[in-house]
């Protein structure tokens, strides 16, 4: 009898294999034909595994699925393509490209917004169901839908030219930014440390090796975002506790990071050395030093503040111009911090921003103006809906009205 | 990537009546929206507009706006970057307040030379 964990796991790993598979034959138009099928495959499987366990799960859903398509298809063109296409998925062959990455590069268009392409990827490339996907970013299953239907719809009516074997340098830029937009949902304290949350990080570096091992696609950027991604997982676990409290950076018990990780990563960071310095770049330097430092006081704090005013120019944000009074208060430069603070206030966003009132909190209560830093706690809290930050934060009230 | 101007048109007179919690919780979504936008790469800047205006021409300075027939006028302003109107448009389209048909946006590519 299949488990049912056993038949998510497999519809996890092979349902993007299969629409992709499916999608190299018939066509990206015919994308939620290739869907049907492959939905039918798996419904298949559900009616029959209870009778009886085929002796190799994957090589059977496989079969099932060429069957239906080849029965779909029967008196079509495109029929004795489907042969051909399931070959491919099955057999371990590396010098294949898997249909999955295909996908991914199928949505590196630039006529999709961002958000689109994340989540096309996580349902077309990492496989996720749409109530999954909606859980990993914070959304609604109607609204998933509503964007995958439109996806589709603009794959279908604008004639979208897709060539997944020559990708052009915009659509590599795009790639990058779909696998950094990945890795950043699936890394999201906000949501806690769920098993999709994990899944969805492992997704994205694994896409990311699939690219490093690309003679076209391993660029220097792609090389720093690999990096970027192992640093940040090197921490994974040390940023909560065992009940899923959250612990911040300054807290983290440094000798749980993953050392290994960081060895790797750091040698990733001196490959992708290059003239032109990407965001993942910056980024990636950033995450070494402070994966390397020996504690939180012994980072190289002023090396951190000109990386952050760097990632200003090249992405000019409040959000970025945060992270960087932030880095300028953990330098020591206090005043200056509180000078950034007052200038950022004045933007509507980041006044409504938690993080900014949880920054304003930390550096009152540094200058001993504890009720004053406590308020702006107190505004932080009512400002995120996330139960773990709320907890962080009225800990950090606790804190600071314990030490009056 | 080029840059581009989302003008946010809303019923100003909804806005007036609205409560404090309720404008609140509108920008809230809105800050979600932009830190959203700003971790992919397309934000620019922006900023929600007050509701006082007056009307300048050649003869005069009117002063009780809003000044068109049809109840919606500009609340606000988004600059953002894209590859195209067609991307800048899908990008304006998942705003959670278009979503829900408060607000609508004009998109408007910036002239460069």
């Amino acid at each position: 009898m299949p488990s049912v964990t056993s038949l998510d796991h497999l519809y996890k790993n092979l349902f993007a294999k299969m629409v992709g598979g499916l999608v190299r034959s018939i066509g990206i138009k015919n994308i939620n034909t290739a869907e049907d099928i492959v939905q039918e495959t798996f419904l298949a499987a559900q009616l029959q595994w209870t009778k009886a366990m085929p002796e190799n799960p994957k090589a059977w859903l496989f079969k099932v699925c060429k069957n239906i398509a080849l029965r779909h298809f029967k008196n079509e063109p495109v029929n004795s393509n489907i042969e051909e296409a399931f070959y491919i998925p099955i057999e371990t062959n590396n010098t294949q490209v898997d249909p999955a990455f295909e996908m991914l590069l199928t949505c590196a268009h630039p006529r999709f917004s961002p958000k689109q392409q994340v989540i096309f990827a996580l349902r077309y490339s990492a496989g996720f169901k749409v109530d999954q996907i909606a859980s990993i970013l914070l959304s609604k299953p109607e609204a998933i839908t509503k964007t995958l239907q439109r996806i589709k719809l603009l794959i279908k009516t604008e004639n979208l030219v897709f060539s997944p074997e020559q990708p052009t340098a915009t659509s590599q830029t795009i790639l990058l930014n779909i696998l950094y937009l990945m890795f950043s949902e699936g890394y999201k304290t906000s949501c806690g440390k769920s098993i999709l949350n994990t899944s969805l990080c492992e997704d994205a570096l694994s896409f990311t090796q699939v690219i490093l091992k690309n003679p076209t696609l391993s660029t220097p950027d792609a090389k720093a975002l690999y990096a970027l991604m192992l640093f940040n997982l090197s921490r994974f676990e040390a940023r909560f506790t065992k009940e899923g409290d959250l612990i911040d950076l300054e807290h983290q018990n440094r000798a749980t990071w993953n050392s290994e990780m960081i060895k790797v990563a750091s040698h990733y960071l001196y490959e992708a050395k290059a003239k032109q310095l990407s965001k993942y770049h910056i980024e990636a330097t950033i995450a070494y030093l402070h994966c390397t430092a020996d504690s939180f006081a012994k980072t190289d704090w002023g090396k951190i503040v000109s990386l952050y005013q760097q990632l200003h120019l090249i992405n000019e944000s409040p959000f970025i111009q945060l992270n960087l009074a932030i880095s300028k208060f953990y330098a020591g430069h206090l005043s200056e911090a509180l000078l950034e603070m007052n200038d950022l206030g004045t933007n509507t966003f980041i006044h409504n921003y938690h993080i900014y009132h949880v920054t304003l909190g930390k550096i009152l209560d540094k200058k001993n103006e504890r009720p004053l830093a406590i308020q702006h706690y107190q505004k932080a809290i009512t400002l995120t809906g996330h139960q773990p930050e709320k907890k962080y934060i009225q800990n950090l009230i606790d804190k600071a009205s314990y030490s009056n | 990537m080029k840059k581009f101007m989302l003008l946010i048109r809303e019923d100003l007179r909804l806005l007036e009546q609205m409560t404090q919690e309720q404008s609140e919780a509108d920008i809230q979504k809105m800050v979600g929206w932009v830190e959203e936008i700003t971790q992919s790469g397309n934000f620019v800047q922006g900023d929600p507009l007050e509701n006082g205006m007056t009307l300048v021409t050649k003869d005069e300075i009117i002063s009780d706006g809003p000044f068109i027939e049809a109840k919606e006028a500009i609340s606000g302003f988004t600059i953002i970057k894209a590859e195209s109107l067609q991307q800048a448009s899908e990008i304006a389209s998942s705003c959670p307040l278009v979503h829900t048909g408060q607000i609508k946006m004009e998109v408007r590519p910036i002239m460069e030379f």
